[in-house]
């Protein structure tokens, strides 16, 4: 799943279609691109993406993030 | 260095007449940074947590705890050396005390009281510690000799070095609870998941400089985030990321411009989406196998420490 899934999150970063039709409603733009990912998989992509301002932080924020370094 | 992980560890080497270990690790100039690794991390109870959840006594699995905590270290003086983070001068005196810290666990890994535990238990245990060494050593190896590794790699490295080894924190835990294999896997899955989401934190953390600790794009280590990079994004922008990671130390903006392409590729949100499905992963196990209470509380607590909250 590890190369798949990195090329949905591609996909859902870059494609503008799919963005368009995500902000309208999120779960079922995923449900209906088909991703063919497992179904955990998916899931857990759908309990991310559900949060759309944490969603742009993620991919737009350049600020160190609020996890410390050395936490582990 | 006062935690009580460090006085056993004194302690070992003063009855085994090595006491100059820790007069080396003392004055050593790597001291400070030596001493809040060995300084109560909460992850160290996660063999106590483990066994209590499984419903054991969690004085049985101190030495293992102990054990575990002294290879933890271990790994990670290893780790800092192959990365390096130790001073060239410092090199030779850490990777002794990490040889010595290796053969400490295994000595650590006894059991308490011998009336209560059947010491082939931990006989099992002490061998289950020397093969996830040795697979920790192999998912080493490869991360130092693999230059610009795959995706892929990456997270078979990932797990080698840091799953397997919270993986075996936990089932040695909860071995010495219960016989039941069923739930000493479950246990084993949820260590495994948890260590992963560990090792994406630390590679998400480690895209910027904190603390006065190098970002990883300044000291050209090959993490998650950069793989993800170039294993989705097109051939100019591989090109440029490459170009920029390698004129880190020349171009005072190349940094900046390599994080910004890694971002905007959307390596933060599939880390982030690969740590929650780790998260679910691992909670579904653990409410599988543990009994309520507050050993399940305090392994619930781990998990959530260890979320990435990058993001929020």
């Amino acid at each position: 799943m590890t190369v798949k899934l990195a090329n949905v999150i591609y996909h859902v970063t870059t494609d503008q279609d799919f963005a368009a039709k995500f902000q309208l409603n999120p779960v079922s733009a995923i449900t209906e691109a088909r991703f063919n990912l497992e179904e955990d998989v998916q899931q857990a992509l759908i309990n991310v993406l559900q949060d759309t301002v944490r969603v742009k932080n993620l991919l737009t924020s350049l600020d160190p993030g609020p996890d410390g370094p050395n936490w582990a | 260095m006062h935690s009580k992980l460090f006085e056993r560890l004194v302690s070992l080497w003063d009855k085994r007449n090595a006491p100059d270990l820790s007069k080396t690790i003392t004055n050593s100039v790597l001291y400070p940074k030596l001493a809040s690794r060995l300084a109560n991390k909460p992850f160290l109870q996660l063999p106590v947590f483990c066994c209590q959840a499984a419903g054991g006594d969690p004085a049985l699995a101190e030495s293992i705890s102990d054990a575990w905590g002294i290879l933890y270290f271990a790994a990670w003086l290893l780790d800092s050396a192959a990365d390096g983070e130790i001073p060239a001068s410092e090199i030779g005196v850490s990777n002794t005390l990490a040889a010595a810290c290796i053969s400490s666990s295994s000595l650590l890994l006894t059991p308490g009281d011998p009336s209560t535990i059947q010491s082939d238990i931990f006989q099992a245990i002490q061998k289950d510690f020397q093969n996830v060494v040795l697979i920790a050593c192999n998912g080493q190896i490869n991360d130092i000799t693999h230059i610009n590794s795959s995706l892929n790699l990456l997270w078979q490295v990932a797990r080698q070095k840091t799953g397997e080894f919270y993986s075996l924190a936990s089932r040695s835990g909860a071995r010495v609870a219960t016989d039941d294999h069923k739930c000493i896997d479950l246990y084993s899955d949820f260590g495994l998941h948890l260590g992963m989401l560990i090792q994406i934190g630390d590679d998400t953390n480690g895209l910027w400089t904190n603390n006065n600790q190098r970002s990883d794009l300044l000291s050209g280590k090959w993490t998650l985030p950069v793989a993800y990079t170039m294993e989705v994004s097109s051939k100019h922008e591989r090109e440029l990321l490459l170009r920029y990671l390698k004129s880190t130390n020349t171009d005072p903006l190349a940094e900046e411009k390599a994080r910004q392409i890694i971002i905007e590729s959307g390596a933060m949100l599939y880390l982030v989406t690969k740590a929650q499905w780790h998260y679910e992963q691992a909670k579904s196990s653990l409410m599988k196998a543990a009994q309520p209470g507050e050993a399940l509380e305090g392994l619930l607590g781990l998990l959530d420490l260890a979320i990435p909250k990058r993001g929020l």
